[in-house]
């Protein structure tokens, strides 16, 4: 079943937001989605390429299904996503993490690092108390933090390490596919590099399949295996890196390309 | 002017939901003001029985509320048992002292804490500002009761102000002037314990808005430019901080009934908190809804002048939405 | 005086004045309900330490009282009897913790009497009435402010969370309750209850009527709180990982109204509790023989009772250095706690 089965399959979906100005009544419509068919199978690195604030966050928040689509499906494995009873809803959660844009918004202050590791454990009651504690340190040691950090507070890490965290949380329930908005965005470029390589590191061993979102092409050209061009909630142009590279089709894919500084040596990196 | 509108069906729906709220409290009483006559030998059932069917007690709640809201339209506002008498008869004279009261000391406050408030920003953190602060922060740990109290003890040693009540006893025989001055002596005190019960809270007020007022860039360049000190403080910063200091305005109304509410109560002035106390006492359900009702509508007036106000000066409100 | 300092000294004052209240029973020498019908309106007695002959002790003691024989409340000192003050001396029955008592801090032998803050109008010691009595005042406070946090909590933060219709509906009722002044409100509330009830209930009563008055203004706090923080990132982030409304508000979101909750309190409990000496003072609160500073005052209505003994002021006198103590605490908390880091 799983292996025939795309790990996510999107249909159709739509979403709009209504915005109205404050001391105004004018309304502007804003479309987020519109019209986004996808597949992604198991096991692959995909992503999501197209400016900020074109939507693409909005994707992966109805993906992670912490938001609803206006219209259209999306299967997890085969499964509705939005037509879930709670417990099968609670155990889909298990298996599709998001990490969010902008980590450091996304760990609550007031937590210790053990006790934002371990909280997907407690919501989802894993584990007992020492169990979950383990599972801290030895996930800890999978993202290559030192254990003995599990006591510190968000705010004494520094920006890469958050990542690490953040994604050493997103690992606790051994999730099978794993959403990254916006992932490396903020972090410099050696940081980068090591993440990228604790990700394919985790992907060889976890059997994990990657959603990337990202406004960065010759990055995404760099980590993922297929890319798809979003732009203005619609996807524009889909395929391999070097394909999109070498034979941009859609302006818009070529306006990205543009925006690459010294893309001679991306492209090169791509290919490679 | 949609947006007066708009405030103005507001306030007349908070009036409505609280002559609801006070009529559900008021009429939830377990005791009522013919309960106490069951007692006397003197009045028979039947008699009781006619007054209460007289007064529409022996009715649902549902149907006293319409009849209560169909005698505030005619103008009554309802019986009092123990007078007798329309509540609007009884009400109109002690609303009159309670507005004297509570407007003409919310006048002096504001008159003296707005210079007070501007010179302490001005000169933040200076010993100007340090001592003003410490004044204010002293009168507020003083509660309006212990204020009220000593300001008695204060009148009654030095014979300097008439305590207690509104006029003297010889007061019908009075000439005109004689009279505007009994009255005035009558009324210092009262207004002395309300304005210095409010005046720290409107000070912090008018001292914060004007700090924040201050630090705005627009009137720290205007400083840069060397536009004089006076100027820039009534015609740059006060403007600026209107806005914080007419909503305050409204509010200030609330703190300052409830003060007035004690302050009359202990100093006797007649106006609506001793007759509130007393038909509370007496359980004259219809002069307790309507002491309320008219504090709430005095509220509700209060920051329907402060939209107003604040209409006047914010050129966004009336640029606004609806 | 540097900010640390007088918070310090804030919290200090209210641990001991909160402590004195505790401790009433063996800190006041007398039952605050017994009566010394010979010595109404006693004026504060004197210690002294230099005796007639002029000679120094080193251990206060004080004379008898004479009651005037012409004027009513006037006392004169009998220099011919000398009292010591003694400590840890057996008198009135008490209750600490549940055990019987009758030691008390400080005494005199009979037939002497020690009234550090004189009588009221019955002979009853003030000094032990107001400390009696603040455990009515001070507590009718605290429970009062924890009701109406509690309640502000609840509807605050069902109000912020869930939002839509249901906010709508309290938002509007927050308004109403702020809209009428509260005085008038309190005594509204207040008329609906029977009035001669035993202190007991007029306690419990008064402690609920206060703290449903004043829900509303927390309420609206903490739905402000709840609703900034219900927006941020983690909570998405657990809502992810399958938590509950419960989860959520439990571990993310309450625990950010900690700030505003704290300030609320320091700024709640001292209103209240000047709100039952309110009541008491106005006849409509906890009644005689149980002291409350509320009804301790009560008396001074009668002018001549006012302006003759200047001693029964002083259950409003003790109010001051509590509101000072909320006050500091509050502005600390304030600046702390919702602004700081």
């Amino acid at each position: 079943m799983v292996t025939t089965e795309p790990v996510i399959r999107v249909q159709g979906l739509r979403k709009t937001y209504v915005h109205e100005r404050p001391f105004s009544r004018e309304k502007f419509v804003v479309r987020a989605l519109d019209g986004i068919d996808l597949v992604i199978s198991a096991g692959s690195s995909f992503a999501l390429v197209g400016e900020s604030g074109s939507g693409k966050s909005t994707l992966a928040l109805c993906m992670a299904r912490l938001e609803q689509p206006g219209e259209g499906r999306i299967w997890f494995e085969g499964q509705d996503l939005f037509r879930l009873s709670g417990p099968e809803l609670m155990r889909v959660r298990r298996h599709i993490q998001l990490i969010f844009q902008g980590t450091a918004a996304a760990l609550n202050p007031r937590f210790s690092a053990e006790e934002i590791i371990i909280e997907p454990l407690r919501i989802q009651s894993v584990g007992t108390r020492t169990e979950q504690r383990d599972r801290a340190v030895h996930l800890m040691e999978k993202v290559g933090l030192p254990p003995v950090w599990l006591s510190r507070r968000p705010h004494q890490f520094s920006g890469g390490q958050r990542q690490r965290l953040a994604i050493a949380r997103a690992l606790a329930l051994e999730p099978r596919l794993l959403i990254l908005d916006e992932a490396f965005t903020g972090l410099d470029l050696s940081i980068q590099a090591q993440m990228v390589a604790l990700l394919r590191d985790l992907q060889s061993r976890e059997n994990l399949t990657y959603v990337f979102i990202s406004h960065d092409l010759s990055l995404m050209a760099h980590v993922a295996d297929e890319i798809a061009i979003f732009d203005r909630g619609r996807i524009v142009e889909q395929g391999q890196p070097s394909r999109l590279f070498s034979n941009p089709c859609q302006p818009e894919t070529r306006a990205l390309l543009e925006a690459i500084p010294g893309r001679r040596s991306v492209l090169g990196l791509g290919q490679s | 002017m949609a947006y007066l509108l708009r405030r103005l069906l507001h306030g007349a729906l908070v009036l409505v939901g609280v002559s609801v709220l006070s009529f559900l409290f008021v009429q939830l009483a377990p005791g009522e003001f013919f309960s106490d006559m069951r007692l006397n030998p003197q009045v028979s059932p039947e008699t009781i029985r006619h007054l209460r069917a007289q007064y529409g007690l022996d009715r649902a709640l549902p149907i006293r509320y319409v009849r209560w809201a169909r005698s505030v339209a005619k103008g009554d506002w309802g019986y009092s048992f123990a007078y007798g008498l329309p509540v609007s008869k009884l009400i109109w004279s002690r609303a009159r002292n309670t507005l004297l009261l509570t407007i003409t000391s919310a006048l002096l406050a504001w008159l003296i804490s707005i210079p007070l408030g501007i010179y302490a920003a001005e000169r933040r953190d200076r010993w100007g500002d340090r001592v003003t602060v410490a004044g204010s922060s002293a009168l507020l740990t003083v509660p309006d009761l212990l204020l009220a109290l000593a300001l008695l003890i204060l009148a009654i040693r030095t014979n300097a102000f008439a305590a207690g009540g509104m006029t003297s006893p010889d007061f019908a025989e009075l000439g005109t002037v004689a009279k505007i001055k009994d009255v005035a002596a009558h009324f210092t005190l009262p207004l002395a314990a309300l304005v210095l019960g409010t005046l720290p809270i409107f000070f912090r007020h008018v001292r914060a808005g004007m700090i924040e007022a201050l630090a705005l860039p627009s009137i720290q360049s205007a400083r840069a430019h060397g536009i004089p000190r006076s100027r820039i403080l009534f015609r740059y910063a006060l403007p600026a901080a209107a806005n914080s200091l007419i909503s305050l305005f409204g509010f200030s109304i609330a703190t300052l009934l409830s003060a007035s509410l004690l302050v009359e109560v202990v100093m006797s002035w007649p106006g609506l908190g001793p007759m509130l106390l007393e038909a509370i006492l007496a359980r004259d359900l219809y002069v307790v809804i309507g002491a309320v009702m008219l504090s709430t509508f005095f509220l509700v007036a209060g920051n329907l002048v402060a939209d107003v106000l604040l209409y006047l000066s914010d050129p966004r409100i009336r640029r606004g939405p609806a | 005086m540097s900010r640390k300092r007088m918070v310090r000294i804030a919290v200090v004052l209210l641990s001991l004045l909160y402590g004195a209240i505790l401790g009433a029973g063996f800190l006041a020498p007398y039952d605050p309900a017994e009566q010394d019908r010979a010595h109404p309106f006693a004026p504060p007695t004197r210690l002294h330490f230099v005796d007639a002959e002029g000679s120094l002790h080193g251990w206060p003691f004080i004379y008898g009282l004479i009651p005037s024989p012409d004027n009513f409340a006037e006392y004169q000192e009998d220099r011919s009897r000398a009292f010591p003050v003694r400590l840890f001396v057996s008198g009135d029955h008490y209750s600490l913790l549940g055990f019987s008592c009758r030691r008390h801090w400080f005494g005199i032998d009979e037939p002497g009497h020690i009234f550090l803050l004189g009588t009221d109008g019955y002979g009853r010691d003030q000094f032990s009435r107001l400390l009696w009595g603040g455990r009515i005042s001070l507590l009718a406070g605290l429970i009062a402010a924890a009701l109406s946090l509690s309640l502000g909590m609840a509807v605050g933060s069902v109000s912020g969370y869930f939002g839509g219709f249901v906010d709508d509906t309290l938002m509007r009722l927050v308004e109403l309750f702020l809209a009428m002044p509260w005085l008038y409100l309190l005594f509204a509330v207040r008329a609906f209850l029977p009035l001669h009830i035993s202190p007991t209930v007029a306690f419990f009563l008064l402690v609920v009527v206060i703290g449903t008055v004043g829900w509303a203004r927390p309420a609206r706090l903490i739905r402000g709180v709840v609703l900034s923080a219900r927006e941020r990132k983690y909570v998405l982030a657990a809502r992810g990982f399958g938590a509950s409304d419960f989860y959520l508000l439990r571990r993310h979101i309450l625990p950010q109204t900690m700030g505003v909750f704290l300030t609320q309190a320091a700024l709640l409990i001292p209103q209240y509790i000047l709100a039952e000496v309110t009541l008491s003072f106005l006849g409509l609160g906890v009644g005689e023989p149980v002291p409350s500073w509320g009804n301790m005052l009560g008396s001074l209505q009668q002018y001549h009772i006012l302006a003759s003994y200047w001693w029964m002021l002083a259950p409003a006198l003790v109010l001051v250095p509590v509101f000072w103590g909320y006050q500091v605490l509050a502005d600390f908390l304030h600046e702390r706690l919702e602004f700081g880091h």
